[in-house]
């Protein structure tokens, strides 16, 4: 049946291969296909499917660590649309979302344009921007509040140095700026989602980069040439070839970027442990004081579901509205 | 890229430099001088000339280096690239150079700066002003973070709890994306499916009835439970398993029926055929799970022993960002531990860093 199937033109060789292929997988594979999945299935299932479904069961219950949790109906979801840190920390997370998201998906393409462009040092330039990804999220943390100390951070001390602070305070916006009587800005007390904002720019933005550099180098060179021929400019040439040429790019760094963005955590925990007065106080980290510290595991579970659902429903809408944009 | 015109971009250039004269530099020199008001007069002057020495200097060396490739073809008779457009070329090509050692600057500079105070003796670390290199830079910190925490504890820990994800994850990923990608069975659609889907659930969600589970079960009482309990969380990730079925997917099927012909059984294909093909996609699957245990926090937080406490945890808690204050912080010695902590994932990444990008761009993590 092969031998016959080589003779004959390319698609039909295709088509007997493949019905021949089919009659020997009936036979002969079964449960082969399942045994190879089995090994990764048994651990995702354990370590991850089940404790997700639990979770769901568990926030319709008063499930504290020592008792069993009994049923009780949708009435942690009721104390938490009540409770006052919930909403700022969903407040919060969102405003964080806000700051970090697009940066880090804007300032990655940008990057990775800059970094696909025949320029000298570029490799070198690509490493050193994706160094911070190989950071631990605590080693970021504590890095970033040093440099962002008050009185011997880094970030202030040029701030003073290079003259800002002065030219801010001639343009009469120290109120604006809340820059503090020694004529620094306080950025962990007065600006702290901003200050784990761009915390977090950093830390991401050579991961969106790489990823789009990837996508760039899949672009064919010849788009480009005939868009030069037949006039478009640099922008144009964005625009209408390196946009779209990126959509793939774009569904795989956007909902990405979005999604870390509402989880964030560990940045938060170790910048400013949510402080000054909870201005940095976000989802997980709500989560995690009902949790661990009140113990008061249900409510902790509701809080999670509700992170899946906007997490969830963010994906959705951006994957129709990337589909429909680009 | 678009294309920067050279008259604005020299206008714009020009504005920095005037800009940067006028408000800058005198703040500096005012703070400098003995007489703030003489101290500005010469900031101005100062700033203005050297501010624009400084960008016609830039100028001219960028031209210089720049054009090395035109005026080469000019010695050699060959008729330039795009002749016509070759100053704003050129003045495109300097402005991208200025652009791409700025932001590698600033990309680089907490980095460095973490080693820089990492190297300084105590008494010098919160010196002002600040000085990125002193005379008398010493390892002293490192060795004090290795004898007043735990350091190398937490290294072996995370050691062992790394390469163990990461060899656990890439055997079980290897093998349940080949048929994911492969073959065509029942359920395949679904199965792939949900495992994506539940890249969405927030892994502090599942944390809480893990942990309850877990210790129910006694599991993470004894040493070694306590080490899987960080290790197959992080492997039950599906992003390696999505990268891996990806790149399965760009083998040609040729190679598959080759070696069915000549009779080669299921795991032989997969063991003999598909392994070493997917080698650089096993590369990058093998980095992203490498750091992400690596770099694991909030699951360690809660559910490590003392025993196996591992580094992020750990120099949280030495950092005192869970305890105390950060004011009583010797970062020194905090910036010697990280500096340590961070050297094994930036040693590996950088060794793989070429086959890390190749297998992100043959896979181009498609959807």
């Amino acid at each position: 049946m092969r031998a016959l199937s080589v003779r004959i033109g390319r698609g039909t060789q295709v088509r007997v291969v493949a019905k021949s292929r089919r009659l020997v997988w009936r036979r002969k594979r079964g449960i082969v296909p399942y045994l190879f999945i089995a090994p990764y299935f048994v651990v995702f299932f354990a370590f991850l499917l089940l404790p997700a479904l639990f979770g769901v069961y568990a926030s319709f219950t008063d499930w504290n660590i020592l008792g069993s949790p009994n049923w009780i109906g949708v009435e942690n979801y009721r104390v938490l649309s009540d409770a006052m840190m919930f909403e700022r920390a969903f407040k919060n997370t969102m405003m964080f979302t806000l700051y970090s998201v697009p940066p880090l998906v804007v300032g990655g393409l940008l990057l990775a344009v800059l970094f696909n462009q025949p320029l000298r040092g570029r490799i070198f330039g690509r490493v050193v921007a994706f160094i911070p990804f190989a950071l631990m999220v605590t080693v970021v943390g504590i890095l970033w509040r040093w440099i962002f100390d008050q009185n011997f951070g880094l970030l202030d001390y040029y701030l003073t140095e290079y003259g800002i602070i002065d030219w801010i305070d001639k343009l009469g916006l120290t109120e604006k700026f809340q820059i503090n009587r020694k004529g620094k800005i306080p950025w962990l007390t007065k600006w702290p989602l901003h200050s784990v904002a761009l915390t977090t720019v950093w830390w991401q933005i050579g991961t969106n980069m790489i990823i789009y550099l990837a996508g760039l180098q899949e672009i064919p060179e010849e788009l480009y040439e005939a868009a030069q021929i037949d006039g478009a400019n640099g922008v144009q040439r964005f625009r209408h070839i390196t946009l779209p040429g990126l959509q793939l790019m774009h569904m795989f760094v956007i909902p990405m970027s979005v999604i870390s963005s509402l989880r964030v955590f560990g940045q938060a925990h170790v910048m400013t442990g949510g402080g000054p007065a909870g201005r940095s106080y976000t989802i997980v980290q709500h989560l995690y004081a009902v949790g661990w510290n009140n113990q008061r595991m249900g409510e902790a579970a509701a809080v999670g579901v509700i992170l899946f659902a906007i997490t969830f429903l963010f994906t959705l809408f951006q994957l129709r509205f990337i589909f429909k944009a680009v | 890229m678009p294309d920067i015109p050279l008259i604005p971009t020299l206008i714009v250039s020009h504005l920095i430099a005037v800009v940067y004269g006028a408000f800058g530099t005198p703040a500096v020199f005012a703070t400098r001088n003995r007489d703030p008001q003489k101290g500005r007069t010469i900031g101005i002057v100062v700033g203005l000339v050297g501010g624009l020495a400084a960008v016609y200097a830039l100028w001219l060396i960028g031209v210089f280096v720049l054009t090395t490739r035109t005026r080469r073809h000019i010695a050699y008779g060959i008729e330039p690239p795009l002749i016509r457009n070759r100053y704003r070329l050129e003045n495109l090509r300097i402005m991208s150079h200025l652009l791409l050692l700025v932001i590698t600057l600033l990309m680089a500079v907490p980095t460095l700066w973490m080693v820089s105070t990492a190297l300084k003796p105590g008494n010098r670390v919160r010196e002002v002003p600040i000085k990125w290199y002193t005379s008398d830079m010493t390892l002293d910190n490192f060795q004090a973070v290795l004898d007043q925490y735990d350091m190398d504890e937490w290294f072996v820990n995370s050691t062992i709890v790394a390469v163990a994800t990461t060899a656990i994850g890439l055997a079980v990923y290897s093998l349940a994306a080949y048929p994911l990608a492969r073959m065509e069975f029942p359920g395949k659609r679904f199965i792939f499916l949900g495992i994506l889907a539940t890249m969405l659930i927030p892994v502090e969600a599942t944390m809480i009835p893990m942990f309850i589970a877990l210790t129910r079960m006694k599991v993470l009482s004894n040493q070694f439970g306590n080490y899987s309990s960080l290790v197959l969380p992080v492997v039950a990730n599906a992003f390696g398993l999505y990268l891996l079925v990806q790149f399965y997917q760009t083998i040609p099927v040729e190679v598959e029926d080759a070696a069915r012909i000549d009779g080669c059984s299921e795991l032989g294909l997969y063991w003999r055929i598909m392994l070493p093909l997917v080698r650089p996609a096993m590369a990058t699957a093998g980095i992203f799970t490498f750091m992400a245990s690596w770099n694991n926090y909030v699951w360690p937080f809660i559910a490590a022993n003392p025993d196996t406490q591992t580094l992020p945890v750990g120099l949280a808690i030495a950092m005192g960002s869970i305890t105390g204050s950060p004011a009583s912080v010797d970062y020194g010695v905090v910036m010697a531990g990280m500096t340590l902590a961070t050297l094994p994932p930036l040693i590996i990444f950088v060794l793989l860093q070429r086959y890390f990008v190749q297998g992100i761009s043959m896979t181009g993590v498609k959807g």
